[in-house]
């Protein structure tokens, strides 16, 4: 038995005692916490440990380390946050299953536990959206507007529901993109996929395999479950919607990055993502611009930096480099640790504020270092400190990537600029009203400590990486220019955005209508159309006759094999049963004769076969 | 943990139980130095066999169980059953190390007679009255045995020494027609006693009777499928039926005894055709039945409301049913996959018939060992639960060791 197998499943062994005992998550914490050191231990001193369906290579090995570590702080933060919840014990088997899963999609060198792994993460995500299936009021996404008969407003379970059918898209598109190319090479290993000719079935193989990506992770036909994947806890907001499960699309690719870069040289695959990623991007930038919940803004800004990451892929695919795939993995790096901080931070001081939006914040409680951490790790985000992790991610993508992609970037760094300060200001408002913590307890040591750390790791690696890059301060500066121009427009009013506009941006440009109205009256409409024709055939070949008759006889039929099963047999097993108690109720003399009947039974049986 | 150092630690526990049983022998002045010359010259003598070791250690981890157990019964217990544990194990290193037939009837009388001994211990008419059927029986075994050895040697009427020996080892198994003494007992006596008595001894039983059947070059007989075939169908459809309407969980439980030895009677039939197959199977089928057995037995007397302790309940009855992922389940499809292989469809369809029959009960054993809300943690709860761990690890491991089997077998 390998270590590695014991490390990844003791999450879930500890998450499963947890759930049982109700006790407050230590078990889960101590088991993340052990396999954090033990894979870091393992990643830094380059054991490349290797097993039949595991295996830790080069690319990933960043990544496992951001992704313990940040499992280990985020299940650290929710020991006090998720204190006195009315459903704890299923809270902790569900973090302790979510990391099982997702150390089995970053490990994986097989399809078969690359898919356990991915359903893993979906299950999680359906459980800890849908976690308050209570449906209070104060826990639902979204906003009072009624559009075309779609009320933009989600309780937990629904959106749990919706979460898990439009990724479940992803797992029926990987399942089939698995089984294409099992067809083709006859292996489940990953690494023997990387160097196929381009083909038909590689193709529609390859291309299943970036519609999965794109379904966990919200890119841009599937986007509209993210923004309601909002109802869940605070850590699981943090945890899963933002820094570690809607990274396993760019996971996903990242680890077939060869096959797509020879299919690529036939269809031209990285056109399709710098395309969907910008677009993503540009489409939830715009809605985090004029969207009033916090973490449905922060949640937009988890999908347009995904679409950033897509467009990174696309162009690795196009320029197969190392500094791409640096650049990609710094990006997903600074993001995940800066969202994640920024939901924890942010999200517990709108906790104790009367509301979930953000102009009706009413009194912040101000614990004593959640507004600086809040800002450091907007500055991360922003990328606008040198020397800085988001700096450097975002300056060595702006470096590497064409004039196009230049300027959408440069775009999208004004916009996420803009919807930052636009928190922040409302933050600050709010600051100097607020309530202040005088007293030190440990429950805000345990919630502080993680945040902490989150908001300073970005800032001692970026300067322990000694990056080599020339870097050009277009990105800080226009950065700079769009914060200076929103705080002249807030002060003085100049520019008003057209009424209309805004609500069409507020309806996230009709898309829940597709999602929850239209796919359900197109599938609806098909199986009415297919009962239909099954109707006429019927008609037509005159079935109906025959299956009346049959059921009349299928009836009669039921009623004797329930007499037989139901009463007959129940009697006379019961009979039986009750007889041989009777028999075997401490009377020797039966005992003689049960064992002299059963030897001349034997005896003459055996007489018969020879 | 590697190979040697499994092999090292058992060594080291065969030590510790040769010198407990030297000092314990010298103090009670019982010195049958046989047994210890027997015990010393097996563990330097160790085979390399990981099947065995497991065992060993297995039924070491359940006597580590029972120890806890007498300091909390010590109006119950006398000081003396350690000897008789003890010599328990003695009996099986003998059985599992032996080469010859006297070896096996040695370690098999004597693995299995010490446990009577603790039927009796709570001194009153009723475990005096189930003792005494027990040593009976046991002994109408033992002759029934030594007959049938010896018919088989001299060769004359081979059958007739076959069905002795089977007889001889039914008796401690449960097969059906020497069965009866096993619901009285089982209800009668202290569950704690009983919790061993279902346990150990069937495991050892079935590993001598498997050798003696290989040492006497019994396989090849066309009896042996016709005859434990039989036994079979009997010992599962009588033991499942019986468990149906009985009212005390005890003696459903004795019942579900019955069955179980039943199941492991169709790995016996296959014995000729995939050796290895069947003994793996069998000894499955034994050590999933001896667990969950004995976190039921152990949970009758103290049933408490915590939740591990009702999971491990679950764990053990779903492992008797044969339900995922429990040993229970492959040891079940283990032998389902030999019936089929060996073309007996009927012992299959019986197995499966019986299965369905066996749920209600099952669950009914279930729900009233779990029926009381008062929580509390005390050693007997603490057994229960630590006994059904090894259930769900070895529902892990052994599909492995299925699958490594399979690769060598031509299906």
């Amino acid at each position: 038995m390998s270590l590695l197998y014991i490390i990844v499943s003791l999450p879930l062994v500890l998450g499963f005692i947890d759930s049982l005992s109700y006790r407050n998550g230590l078990a889960t914490c101590i088991g993340n916490f052990i396999t954090a050191t033990t894979l870091t231990i393992m990643c830094i001193l380059g054991m490349n440990e290797q097993v039949y369906l595991l295996s830790i290579t080069n690319t990933f090995k960043i990544i496992i380390i951001v992704t313990v570590w940040l499992v280990f702080a985020i299940s650290i933060f929710s020991i006090s946050y998720m204190k006195y919840d009315y459903r704890r014990g299923w809270f902790w088997f569900f973090i302790g299953l979510f990391n099982t899963s997702i150390l089995l999609v970053i490990l994986s060198s097989n399809a078969l536990s690359l898919i356990m792994g991915w359903c893993g993460i979906e299950i999680c995500s359906y459980a800890l959206i849908g976690h308050w299936y209570r449906d209070e009021v104060e826990k639902w996404v979204g906003e009072e507007h009624v559009y075309r008969g779609i009320k933009y407003a989600w309780p937990p379970t629904r959106a749990s529901l919706r979460a898990l059918l439009t990724t479940e898209v992803g797992v029926i598109t990987l399942l089939l993109a698995c089984s294409l190319m099992y067809i083709y090479t006859g292996s489940f290993n990953i690494n023997d996929w990387l160097s196929v000719k381009s083909n038909i079935l590689t193709i529609l193989a390859s291309l299943l395999f970036i519609i999965s990506a794109l379904a966990i992770s919200a890119q841009f036909p599937f986007t509209e479950w993210l923004f309601t994947a909002m109802t869940g806890p605070l850590p699981v907001s943090a945890l899963i919607h933002s820094a570690t499960l809607v990274n396993a699309g760019i996971y996903l690719l990242l680890k077939v990055s060869k096959l797509l870069v020879i299919i690529d040289h036939v269809v031209p695959l990285h056109y399709v993502l710098i395309t969907l990623g910008l677009l993503t991007a540009m489409l939830s930038s715009v809605y985090a611009l004029v969207s009033r919940e916090f973490k449905v803004i922060l949640a937009s800004s988890t999908a347009s930096y995904l679409g950033l990451m897509f467009t990174c892929i696309g162009m690795y695919l196009k320029f197969p480099e190392e500094l791409v795939l640096n650049a990609l993995i710094l990006l997903l790096t600074a993001h995940a640790l800066a969202k994640a901080n920024l939901f924890l931070s942010g999200g517990y001081l709108a906790k104790y504020s009367a509301s979930r939006f953000i102009d009706e914040f009413k009194v912040l409680l101000r614990f004593r270092t959640a507004y600086p951490i809040f800002i450091a790790s907007t500055l991360t985000l922003l990328g606008i400190i040198p020397f800085n992790l988001g700096y450097i991610a975002k300056e060595l993508m702006y470096h590497v990537s064409p004039i196009e992609v230049k300027i959408m970037i440069s775009i999208l760094c004004a916009l996420t600029a803009i919807y930052m300060i636009r928190i922040l200001t409302y933050f600050i408002r709010n600051y100097f009203e607020g309530r202040v913590i005088t007293e030190l307890k440990m429950e805000y040591l345990l919630m502080e400590l993680p945040c902490l750390a989150l908001a300073i790791i970005p800032y001692v690696s970026g300067i322990l990486l000694k990056c080599e890059v020339v870097f050009e301060y277009t990105l800080v500066l226009v950065t700079l220019i769009a914060v200076l121009v929103y705080l002249i427009n807030y002060k003085y009013r100049l520019v008003r955005v057209h009424d209309k506009l805004t609500y069409f941006i507020k309806l996230r440009y009709g898309l829940p209508v597709i999602y929850d109205k239209t796919i359900p009256n197109v599938i609806l409409n098909f199986v009415k159309i297919l009962w239909k024709v099954e109707e006429k055939l019927n008609n037509v070949m005159k079935i109906n006759v025959l299956i009346f008759k049959m059921c009349y006889l299928n009836e009669k039929l039921e009623k004797y094999l329930n007499k037989i099963l139901h009463a007959d047999l129940v009697l006379y097993l019961k009979k039986f049963s009750v007889t041989l108690n009777k028999v075997h109720r401490a009377i020797v003399n039966n005992y003689i004769v049960i064992l002299t009947l059963g030897l001349i039974v034997l005896i003459t049986l055996a007489i018969m076969v020879m | 943990m590697n190979y040697i150092t499994l092999i090292l630690s058992t060594l080291l526990a065969l030590t510790i139980t040769a010198v407990l049983t030297l000092w314990i022998f010298r103090k009670y002045h019982l010195c049958d130095y046989v047994v210890l010359t027997f015990l010393l010259i097996t563990s330097i003598l160790l085979i390399y066999n990981l099947t065995v070791l497991t065992i060993t250690l297995f039924i070491i981890f359940l006597i580590i169980c029972y120890l806890p157990l007498r300091k909390y019964f010590k109006n119950v217990f006398n000081p003396l059953d350690t000897i008789l544990i003890i010599l328990a194990v003695v009996g099986l290193v003998i059985i599992l190390y032996g080469t010859s037939i006297i070896d096996i009837i040695v370690g098999f009388v004597i693995s299995t007679l010490p446990i009577g001994f603790l039927i009796t211990c709570r001194g009153d008419v009723l475990s005096l009255d189930s003792g005494l059927k027990y040593f009976v029986f046991s002994s109408i075994g033992f002759s029934l045995l030594i007959t049938g050895t010896c018919l088989s040697i001299a060769s004359f009427i081979k059958y007739l020494g076959f069905i002795f020996i089977i007889a001889g080892f039914g008796f401690e198994l449960g097969f059906v027609p020497f069965h009866s003494w096993i619901p009285d007992v089982y209800d009668r006596s202290e569950p704690q006693i009983i919790a061993i008595l279902a346990s150990i001894p069937k495991i050892v039983t079935i590993i001598a009777l498997i050798k003696m059947l290989i040492l006497l070059e019994l396989l090849d007989q066309a009896l042996l499928k016709v005859l434990l075939g039989f036994i079979a169908i009997a010992s599962m459809f009588l033991g499942n039926i019986g468990a149906l309407m009985s009212k005390d969980v005890s003696r459903v439980l004795a019942y579900s005894t019955i069955a179980q030895m039943g199941y492991a009677c169709i790995a016996l039939t296959c014995l000729e055709d995939f050796t290895r197959f069947a003994l793996s199977a069998s000894i499955y089928q034994v050590i999933a039945n001896a667990l969950a057995k004995y976190s039921l037995f152990t949970a009758i007397k103290e049933r408490v409301g915590h939740n591990l302790y009702k999971f491990s309940i679950y764990i053990s009855v779903l492992s008797l049913i044969g339900i995922p992922p429990t040993l229970g389940f492959w040891a079940k499809l283990w032998l389902f996959q030999l019936s089929v292989m060996t073309r007996q469809y009927w012992l299959a369809i019986s197995l499966i018939v019986n299965t369905a029959i066996s749920v209600p009960y099952y669950i009914r054993v279930a729900k009233e060992l779990t029926s009381e809300t008062f929580i509390r943690i005390s050693t007997i709860t603490v057994i229960t639960s630590l006994t059904s761990i090894p259930l769900l690890l070895l529902g892990v491991t052994v599909p492995i060791h299925m699958l490594n089997l399979l690769k060598n077998v031509p299906i």
